[in-house]
């Protein structure tokens, strides 16, 4: 949230924001209705490209910035699971991220957004998505990061962009690891003085 | 905090994660076993060299980001004042209080904030930053939008008093193959069953 952002190509006025703007409403609004646990927030001034699963004391919130949210290139499918994708930080009982236990890790939050999160969904008000559809539309937005290095991607499939994109086409063969150690090792790159 | 983009890793996850390894655990008890000899979060010390002397802050490359010297601009000239204090006085409690089992650190933009502060305010109580057990301080940073691309250098002027802080050795265990454990497993019951027939 402080440093890197991708640049957005953001829906300006007219019909196509009118539209985004219902959509977004009614997708919250499922959502909020399918996990009344958590707390959806919808930043629209924020240019950030983004979205977070964040824990505020006693709360847990699911945060989708403007930039994304308003993205010209991102289409219902991408904000669905961008939103299941954070909510599974919250109620995947996966991996967790070893330096925030109360946090599912990625893949683990990529798995439950497939499976356990799309079927909650479903049930409870009919909306579904097409992965695919979504990995072409998140595609555009994360070519510009590069994704993680090939160290990290050995590590875990969700640390690179290619290796993720195939196991959220197949999530029968991507595996969820039992504690993420990803963020000790990079803690552990740092020189003390 | 877990973020959708970009994908593994940011600057943002980096400190967060390096500040949170920082505050528990083994770097936790060197951390409060320095702050009986220096007191680390007093007003003499700056949180911009501190943080530069125990190593929280950003050391990846990032493509067209300079994090690292971005990270220190904003401890020195963006992060205010009431901010630094109250984050001073959270760690100083969390170096002397046992019960505390960590401080986890996480950050949130929000374009309704005018300024960086911690949630839900810089003027709480201790307490009111304690999670639910009430064994962990949780600095939660609001930030009203992502950094200028304004750096600079770490502070490498010392405060006064500083002293080294001794960080436990890394120690190098012997690799366990799978094949050795059961090896030796395996021959002590032929050695008993040896014994007992020479007893029969």
């Amino acid at each position: 949230m402080l440093f890197t952002n991708i640049p957005g190509n953001r829906l300006r006025a007219g019909r196509a924001l009118r539209r985004r703007d219902e959509l977004l409403r009614d997708i919250l609004a499922d959502f909020r209705r399918t996990f009344p646990e958590l707390l959806f927030e919808l930043d629209q001034a924020s240019p950030t490209v983004n979205a977070q699963a964040i824990v505020r004391i006693d709360r847990r919130v699911v945060r989708i910035y403007g930039g994304l949210a308003y993205h010209a290139h991102v289409g219902v499918d991408g904000l669905i699971f961008t939103l299941l994708h954070e909510t599974g930080h919250h109620l995947s009982s996966g991996g967790r991220l070893a330096l925030r236990e109360d946090l599912a890790c990625e893949c683990a939050a990529d798995c439950w957004a497939l499976t356990e999160g799309a079927a909650r969904l479903k049930e409870e008000t009919g909306r579904t998505f097409v992965i695919g559809e979504a990995i072409r539309s998140l595609d555009q937005l994360t070519q510009p990061c590069g994704g993680g290095t090939k160290a990290d991607a050995k590590l875990c499939w969700s640390m690179n962009w290619s290796r993720r994109k195939r196991a959220l086409a197949g999530p029968e063969s991507a595996r969820s690891v039992r504690r993420c150690h990803l963020p000790e090792f990079f803690a552990s790159e740092v020189n003390y003085i | 905090m877990g973020a959708l983009l970009p994908v593994g890793s940011g600057p943002d996850k980096e400190i967060v994660d390096r500040l949170n390894q920082l505050f528990s655990g083994t770097d936790l008890a060197t951390l409060r076993r320095h702050h009986q000899r220096e007191k680390l979060f007093n007003d003499r010390h700056r949180l911009g060299r501190v943080a530069f002397r125990i190593g929280a802050y950003p050391v990846q490359d990032y493509p067209g980001d300079d994090a690292k010297r971005k990270w220190f601009y904003f401890l020195h000239h963006e992060l205010p004042q009431a901010t630094h204090k109250k984050i001073k006085e959270i760690l100083t409690d969390a170096m002397t209080r046992t019960s505390i089992r960590a401080v986890k650190f996480s950050v949130e933009e929000n374009s309704v904030a005018n300024h960086p502060h911690l949630f839900p305010s810089d003027i709480e109580d201790l307490p009111k930053y304690l999670n639910l057990a009430g064994n962990t301080y949780l600095v939660h940073l609001v930030v009203p939008a992502p950094m200028s691309d304004q750096a600079e250098d770490p502070p490498t002027d010392p405060d006064p008093d500083e002293q080294s802080i001794a960080w436990a050795k890394l120690k190098l265990k012997r690799p366990v193959f799978r094949g050795q454990g059961k090896k030796k497993a395996a021959k002590k019951p032929a050695r008993k069953s040896a014994k007992k027939s020479k007893r029969y």
